[in-house]
């Protein structure tokens, strides 16, 4: 048997690798690691390692110290602990510093022993226990793998596995004799049958609650970024990555999401009054998520499209968005504003959360 | 609590000077010393007057928020013209569609083979300024989206193609002739059928004759006017007949400046024999008040069958023509001009609406279309006046055709006290016609495309660079449904749709 | 104007020379512009002189037709005056 380091050993060894990040945290180790040597699993693992008895023997004993135990068993019992205290350099007994081999270890050399091993062992070596707040489980893990767990049961395992899967939907789809389709696209869905940008572009070119007005300019502008040259990119100015640029025309809707999505900021600041005292505004900086981020960029194109001449709305658009791909527009510098104002700003990312912290504690 | 301040602190308080001090009020006007009274009743009247005495009378008593609204836009509007110009462009190419290889151009050979069924053919390039001097194009059709304009060769385009083809064919003189009135649900492709035949008119150098909207002439956007002193209940529109003049003209040009005037006009003394029919339409388009009889002349030199005498040497065989109609529901009802008594007129008495809707009647003696051709009036299903008299009349004109006898009990007749308008039924009830080589009229009703051209249609989509799905027969099928059983506006809904994420 | 057959949306530069004589030969007979103007000055020129009531509210302000002065009495201030311009 390879001398090894037991796993519990180590983390008292090396007490900052495992020391908890956070209070929380810590809370939750402490509660947990107590209750865990009476309670769980592992604590009865960790109680019988010290023995080098068959697992056999051990449910066996196991059955006797929940009956009165005999008082010779009982005193060898004693004996056995004493002596084990005595090699470990007088510290105070405690499993977890027990050099030993676990009962896993065990099992996972004797197949016979697996066989026979109880219930609560075997669910075990099935799947590694996640339940610790503290992370061992990646080791036990990597030791399970590394165990001599033979490919060829693996192979087994994996057979069963499917087995009952398929046994499992023959039970659930009764009569039908070819597969069910994989999947049916999500635009195949008649809400969603445009492109999330589409509906989202749709929506907001929608003046006085007429969709079907705002459709028809969004086709209007499609059809123009179709049949518009393909963009010159300013190197300065680049989209993100994607197709090739003489490529986007004729994928109208890429080129639009990929507009898009090139110009929308990354944050927005939010003006918080009373942070800073004197009804003076406090700008902190918030992240946004991905439709918010759309809808601050769509907006800022509809606004700096009122600006050209051309006589439809569409048009308008249209042209703000293909100089938006070459650079050209306005909207840029407001998304370069947003960012360096943010950028600027981020000093007062946690204020909010502090100065209600402060007036907590004041009270 | 007594005052922290005594009075002799207060005595001693030194008198604020001057300017501090606010300026003595307003209210009391200084006056002369002599004349007190008066400015102190008005100062007494003044104080009263400033106090709340309720609401006043007929005078709302909620206080008048005013309303934020949006900043006006600032922006002038485009120039007169521009927005109408922009409405009604129409662009054939989109130069970044990819070239679809191997796409064969309509002709004479393409127009009939029946092994191109389903596919797409361009039209070529030449033709495209001949189609859009006759106003083929609509705005509402999806040209601009491809390379260069093409159309699906279907059913009916094929069937129409060989009756082209046979026409062409048979001996000048002795040419038959083709009346139909073509129907169908919206974006069926009605109008691009007549498109199409025009297309082919021009393959075969036929005269094409076309009034791409019948609404034109009946909302009241062109001048009118009585015919002549003797008739004053007809109509003529002398601006929409010059319009009609000039595009016929532009897209005919080749076809009438080779043809002669060979005919005696009384009527238009300026006429020379010998001009060609070019210049003759041109006299109408340059001066508009001539227009009804220029066109009148032209008509005739065009269903010419053989010369007036002593004029033999100018006359040519005439070609057949091809007289397309669309929207031809407008024509059914009464106008939005007005008689001088202030009578709304109907469309049958403008004579302009009248020589076209004559033409659907058998000819008497001669055929309608002498020199052969085909009448092609399609319907139109967006935006059209629902007729209950003009769809009896259909129904009636298919039931002639088939055979039924008028007086039997199959044929359709109006429901009774219905009123439908007398007017539409007879304008529409054309007989079998007694020159054996004239068509009879007949209503085509356009479907849908067959799975195989939707799925010829949707390649043409793919190859295009428009469509990025790997077509199967399957999947065309479903598109087919999916257009209501291939009605080819709704399948190019679909093909132009993109799946972005699959 | 269906008189002169003009469609709804006809503008001036678009009507036919006979239309326009028409139109001429109608308004020519018809008193407009000026002399019409002239004509109602003279008439209420004849009231004042007359000394009616009507002639006298004419002179006043004061609204001629028995309508009531408390409020709206816009028009005939702006508009009655003892020399009445039109």
């Amino acid at each position: 048997m390879p001398p090894r380091l037991n796993l519990f050993a180590a983390r008292s060894a090396v007490p900052v690798v495992r020391q908890p990040t956070s209070a929380s945290a810590a809370q939750r180790y402490a509660a947990l690691s107590r209750p865990c040597q009476r309670s769980s699993v592992q604590s009865v693992q960790r109680r019988w390692t010290s023995s080098d008895k068959s697992t056999k023997e051990l449910a066996e004993e196991q059955r006797k110290a929940e009956s009165m135990p005999h008082v010779s068993e009982e005193a060898a019992e004693i004996n056995n602990i004493m002596n084990k205290e005595k090699r470990c350099d007088g510290t105070p007994s405690s499993p977890e510093l027990e050099q030993g081999t676990p009962v896993s270890e065990i099992l996972s050399r004797d197949k016979e022993a697996q066989k026979h091993a109880p219930k609560v062992f075997q669910n075990q070596m099935k799947k590694p226990s996640g339940s610790r707040s503290f992370s061992t489980s990646a080791r036990n893990q990597l030791e399970e793998n590394k165990g001599p767990m033979s490919d060829a049961e693996n192979a087994a395992l994996i057979e069963t596995m499917i087995g009952q899967i398929t046994e499992e939907t023959q039970e659930l789809m009764p009569g039908l004799k070819y597969p069910a389709p994989a999947s049916i696209p999500k635009t195949e869905h008649l809400r969603r049958r445009y492109s999330p940008v589409i509906e989202q572009f749709t929506k907001n070119i929608m003046r006085d609650g007429k969709l079907a007005k705002a459709q028809k300019d969004m086709s209007i502008i499609l059809d123009i970024l179709r049949s518009a040259p393909p963009p010159k990119i300013n190197p300065k100015r680049p989209l993100l990555p994607g197709p090739a640029a003489p490529q986007l025309p004729l994928n109208p809707v890429a080129y639009l999401t990929l507009i898009v999505d090139s110009v929308a900021p990354l944050i927005k600041l939010l003006h918080a009054r009373g942070i800073a005292g004197g009804g003076q505004a406090t700008q902190i900086p918030l992240a946004l998520a991905e439709k918010q981020r759309r809808r601050a960029a769509i907006g800022w194109i509809i606004d700096s499209s009122a600006k050209r001449k051309d006589a439809k709305f569409a048009h308008r658009v249209a042209n703000e968005l293909i100089a938006v791909a070459e650079g050209r527009s306005g909207v840029w510098e407001k998304r370069d504003g947003v960012h360096k104002l943010g950028i600027a700003a981020r000093v007062n990312i946690g204020a909010q959360s502090q100065k209600k912290k402060a007036m907590s504690m004041a009270y | 609590m007594t005052s922290a301040f005594c009075s002799g602190c207060l005595t001693q308080l030194r008198q604020t000077p001057r300017a501090i001090l606010p300026p003595p009020s307003t209210a009391v006007p200084r006056t002369a010393a002599f004349h007190t009274s008066a400015p102190l009743q008005k100062v007494v009247q003044k104080a009263k007057a400033s106090g709340y005495e309720g609401p006043r009378y007929r005078v709302g008593a909620n206080v008048k928020i005013k309303k934020k609204g949006r900043p006006q836009e600032k922006s002038r509007p485009p120039p007169p013209g521009e927005r109408k110009a922009l409405r009604k462009r129409i662009v054939l190419s989109n130069p970044n569609a990819l070239e679809v290889e191997g796409m064969q151009e309509l002709n004479g050979e393409t127009m009939v083979d029946s092994r191109l069924r389903g596919s797409v053919l361009a039209l070529p390039v030449p033709m495209i300024d001949q189609l859009r001097a006759v106003q083929a194009f609509k705005t509402s059709q999806g040209w601009s989206i491809f390379r260069r304009p093409g159309t699906v060769s279907r059913r009916e385009t094929l069937e129409m193609g060989r009756l082209f083809d046979q026409i062409s064919n048979e001996s000048a003189g002795d040419r038959s002739s083709l009346k139909r009135i073509i129907t169908g649900q919206r974006k069926a492709g009605k109008s691009v059928h007549l498109l199409q035949a025009m297309a082919m008119g021009f393959t075969k150098e036929w005269i094409v004759v076309s009034v791409p909207d019948a609404r034109d002439l009946v909302v009241g956007t062109t001048s009118y006017a009585p015919l002549s002193e003797a008739q004053p209940n007809l109509y003529v529109q002398n601006a929409a007949t010059a319009e009609l003049l000039s595009r016929t003209a532009t897209a005919n040009k080749k076809v009438l400046s080779n043809l002669l005037v060979s005919q005696e006009h009384a009527a238009l003394p300026t006429v020379k024999p010998g001009m060609t029919l070019e210049d003759l339409a041109k006299f109408g388009i340059q001066d508009q008040a001539n227009a009804w009889p220029v066109f009148q002349a032209l008509w005739a030199e065009l269903t010419a069958t053989s010369a007036t005498p002593g004029l033999e040497k100018h006359f040519t065989p005439r070609p057949p023509t091809l007289v397309t109609v669309d929207a031809v529901g407008y024509w059914m009802q009464n106008t939005a001009y007005h008689s001088i008594k202030h009578e709304p007129i109907h469309a049958h008495d403008f004579v302009f609406v009248r020589h076209f809707l004559d033409l659907l009647k058998p000819g008497k003696g001669k055929s309608a279309l002498p020199n052969g051709g085909a009448l092609l009036y399609a319907t139109s299903s967006s935006n059209n006046p629902s007729i209950y008299a003009f769809d009896v009349a259909l129904k009636q004109a298919a039931a002639r055709h088939a055979g039924v006898n008028p007086s039997s009990s199959e044929f359709p007749l109006p429901e009774p006290y219905s009123k439908p308008d007398t007017r539409v039924l007879e304008a529409l009830n054309s007989p079998k016609p007694t020159v054996s080589k004239e068509g009879m009229l007949n209503v085509q009703e356009l479907g849908g495309l067959t799975k195989e051209e939707a799925r010829g249609f949707l390649e043409y989509f793919a190859r295009s660079g428009l469509l990025r799905e790997t077509i199967s027969d399957e999947w065309a099928s479903e598109k087919w449904t999916l257009a209501g059983g291939g009605v080819v506006g709704e399948l190019e809904k679909l093909g132009r749709r993109l799946r972005v994420a699959a | 104007m269906s008189r002169f057959h003009i469609h709804d949306t006809c503008k001036v530069g678009d009507l036919a020379n006979k239309q326009v004589l028409d139109l001429t030969a109608v308004l020519s007979d018809m008193k407009i512009e000026n002399d019409l103007r002239r004509q109602v000055l003279d008439n209420i020129k004849r009231l004042k002189e007359t000394g009616t009531y009507r002639g006298r509210r004419h002179a006043l302000g004061l609204p001629v037709r028995g309508q009531r002065t408390r409020n709206n009495n816009k028009i005939p201030i702006r508009l009655n005056r003892i020399d009445r311009r039109l």
